[in-house]
């Protein structure tokens, strides 16, 4: 069952020149903008993949978004957090985000949060947005973001990576998966520190970006009850059936 | 019989295959591949497969492209394709 979409907000004459070329798509034309225009969309956190899902979002016309991240920007950081810059270093790396989205859509809404993702905000910030895409490095933010999600019945895209592979689901609160029902320990193999390069970000972040856009639109088929698995060391894709854990202790209620 | 497993995630820099061709017995569970496995394995790929008697948990195991929901109430077929997943949250 896809979401109810969000209110749509009318387009102007300058909207209608921006996003001109998104009209003609099939299934999405000048509603699916509106929707999009009154959408809020939650991304935590704007890295690796949550600055391309954030970047692509502010392209597409998104209303609002609401982002989460704390600390200042690294050199380290820069082989794949495309939303950073070099001039940035050791200033907030969220300022950098927030600047460089007004650049490419001054009419961008943003409620920047300069934390990250914890039990302490995680439904404040779940509170402001119509869909969730967590990006978080780690296990902890994540199942905070899917409780939350689960909680407020707000679908939520889940993007990863590592080295050359990536993954991305969609949940939706009672009738798909929840992240509690793929892994319903916290792994404990994860490190914070991981192998990747920039351009898997961006091939994982653009198709997190595209179910933000095709659940607030209408638009299309989300990857709901799917995981979609891809290696691009071979370009290898492979999407398997995931199922509801019976007496799942975060979604088994919703 | 024969079947593929491929490895994802960390458990292919453990496995250090990306997927490799498996002889099992017909009849055989996921969860006792799996944990032969392990053992021919051995370290560090074993102790993400295992816990315990049994398989890890916070695996995602699919066959066939269809998640296995529990690894020894599945049998696999001939030819069958098994992915077995780490957790990833690169992000």
């Amino acid at each position: 069952m896809m979401m109810e979409p969000p209110s749509p907000r009318p387009l102007d004459d300058a909207d209608r020149t921006i996003w001109d070329w998104q009209f003609s798509v099939p299934g999405f034309g000048e509603r699916g903008q509106e929707h999009l225009k009154g959408a809020s969309v939650m991304v935590s956190r704007v890295g690796g993949l949550g600055g391309i899902v954030a970047y692509e979002l502010a392209a597409a016309g998104v209303g609002r978004l609401v982002l989460a991240h704390a600390g200042d920007v690294k050199p380290s950081d820069l082989n794949r957090q495309l939303l950073m810059t070099h001039d940035a270093i050791g200033t907030s790396r969220l300022a950098c985000a927030v600047h460089r989205l007004k650049e490419l859509n001054p009419r961008l809404d943003v409620l920047a949060v300069e934390e990250n993702v914890s039990d302490a905000n995680v439904a404040g910030l779940v509170a402001e947005a119509d869909v969730v895409v967590d990006c978080a490095p780690l296990f902890v933010e994540r199942f905070a973001m899917n409780r939350e999600a689960i909680r407020q019945g707000k679908p939520l895209v889940e993007c990863a990576m590592y080295e050359l592979q990536g993954q991305v689901t969609t949940v939706l609160p009672g009738t798909t998966p929840c992240l509690a029902c793929l892994y319903p320990e916290p792994p404990p193999a994860w490190k914070r520190e991981f192998p990747v390069f920039g351009a898997v970000s961006g091939a994982i972040g653009c198709i997190g970006a595209m179910e933000a856009i095709k659940l607030l639109s209408g638009l299309g088929e989300p990857l709901a009850g799917r995981m979609l698995s891809i290696d691009l060391r071979d370009v290898r894709t492979q999407e398997i059936q995931i199922h509801r854990r019976p007496g799942c202790p975060v979604c088994a209620e919703a | 019989m024969n079947i593929t497993v491929a490895w994802f995630g960390q458990l292919r820099d453990a496995a250090d295959v990306a997927e490799q061709e498996v002889s099992i017995d017909p009849g055989a569970t996921v969860a006792s591949v799996l944990l032969d496995l392990a053992e021919a394995h051995g370290e560090p790929l074993a102790s993400m497969l295992r816990r315990g008697e049994g398989i890890a948990s916070t695996l995602l195991v699919s066959l066939d492209d269809v998640q296995v929901m529990d690894p020894q109430a599945t049998t696999a077929s001939p030819g069958s394709r098994l992915v077995v997943m780490a957790p990833i949250s690169g992000g």
